[in-house]
Order: structure tokens, then sequence, then C-alpha cells
């Protein structure tokens, strides 16, 4: 699924021509990520957009931040919320120029998961913001 | 190499190569290489610094996080 994503993604990321950066963060989420070591090369080329920067995240300390700094009305769309616990993974989320991480983990523009299944949300949401700021050239 | 050796050899190729792709364990992959242009696969041990360097870096312009599980 995770993986589907990844390439659903580049699609989108493929059809912007804009200077936006993708941060691409892996970890272990299911029982099967637990046999490997680190994301292989067939996995990481699926987002090959060139403006893309890719993490391992070995103690998933991402999922463990943003758990910690969202608000629940935007966890919700990043993380899988159980009864006794909230794991932020297989999201996909948008920032608008001009946010930073500063001290807690900000609060994106927009936010959805499953990632395969809002890839369209995230096409029309990032030309919002486009139309909505400056323009920047290409890379 | 003896016969039994080069017969485990050949068992491990065997499970490491025709699941490949298909999210099954024998999908482990040796390799860890990025797409050129992209810089390599960044480890983050025990801080979020890199990413949210990176991340203040580009705050002229959108970003996108993404966060999967390798399979």
């Amino acid at each position: 699924m995770c993986l589907r994503g990844a390439s659903a993604v580049e699609k989108v990321l493929r059809a912007d021509t804009t200077s936006l950066r993708a941060l691409v963060v892996w970890a272990h989420f299911t029982p099967s990520d637990h046999l490997i070591v680190l994301p292989g090369t067939r996995a990481l080329a699926r987002v090959y957009d060139p403006r893309a920067v890719q993490y391992w995240d070995r103690d998933r300390l991402l999922s463990r931040t943003m758990v910690r700094d969202l608000p629940a009305d935007t966890l919700r769309s990043v993380a899988q919320i159980s009864a006794n616990s909230a794991v932020a993974w297989d999201f996909v989320a948008l920032f608008r120029p001009g946010v930073r991480w500063l001290d807690r983990f900000p609060i994106p523009d927009w936010a959805g998961r499953p990632v395969v299944d809002v890839v369209d949300s995230l096409s029309r949401h990032l030309l919002a913001i486009e139309r909505s700021t400056p323009t920047h050239s290409t890379q | 190499m003896s016969s039994s050796h080069f017969l485990g050899f050949l068992c491990a190729l065997a499970l490491i190569g025709p699941g490949a792709g298909h999210g099954t364990p024998a999908e482990v992959e040796l390799t860890h290489i990025t797409p050129p242009p992209q810089p390599p696969l960044a480890v983050l041990s025990d801080s979020l610094g890199e990413v949210r360097a990176a991340f203040n870096a580009a705050a002229d312009r959108p970003r996108v996080l993404l966060m999967l599980s390798p399979t």
C-alpha cells in the first residue's frame, strides 16, 4: 500500500513544475517492515523527483513528534488512531511557503492518509497553494 | 566452497531474488541508493534535526512531507 502511495505521489510531483521541496521519510510500521534494515533501491526509486530528499527514520522519531505536537483534529489526518495509541504514518502533508518548524512540529495546511487514497486531493491543494503564492522557477 | 555451502548460497539467492517487488519478506534488498540527483539516503539516528533543517531551508516554497513504510 505504502509503495503504491509513493508512486502515486511521484505522479503528482511530476505534474508540478514549481520549486517545491519533497521530504520523504521511511520507517518501520508493518510486521514485514522489520525484515528490512533500510529501504531498498527499488523502494527509494518510487520517488525519483529531483526535488525530493529521502530519510530513514529508524526509531519513528517523526511519527512520535507529530503525535506529541499536533492537535487532535490534525492528528486524525496523519495518524492511525486506536483506543490507546496513535501512529502517524502512510500520510502526505502539505505546507505553504513561510511555515517554519520551530519548537513544535508545524500544523500542515493540508494532510491526508492513506497516501494512495488522497493523491487527487493533494494535487488540488498543491495547486491552490501555488496559485496563492509568488511563482518560483523550476528546481 | 563446499557443496553444502554452495547450496546455502543458492538458497539465499532464491530468497532474495524472485519475491522482489511484491511486498514479501523476500523483497529484502542489498542496496539503498536514491535516484540521482537526490542526495544519498539520510539515516536519522537520534534526532530530527536534519529533516527540520531541510524543512526550514525550503521555507520559501511549498513543501510536501511524505511518511511511508518500505513495504
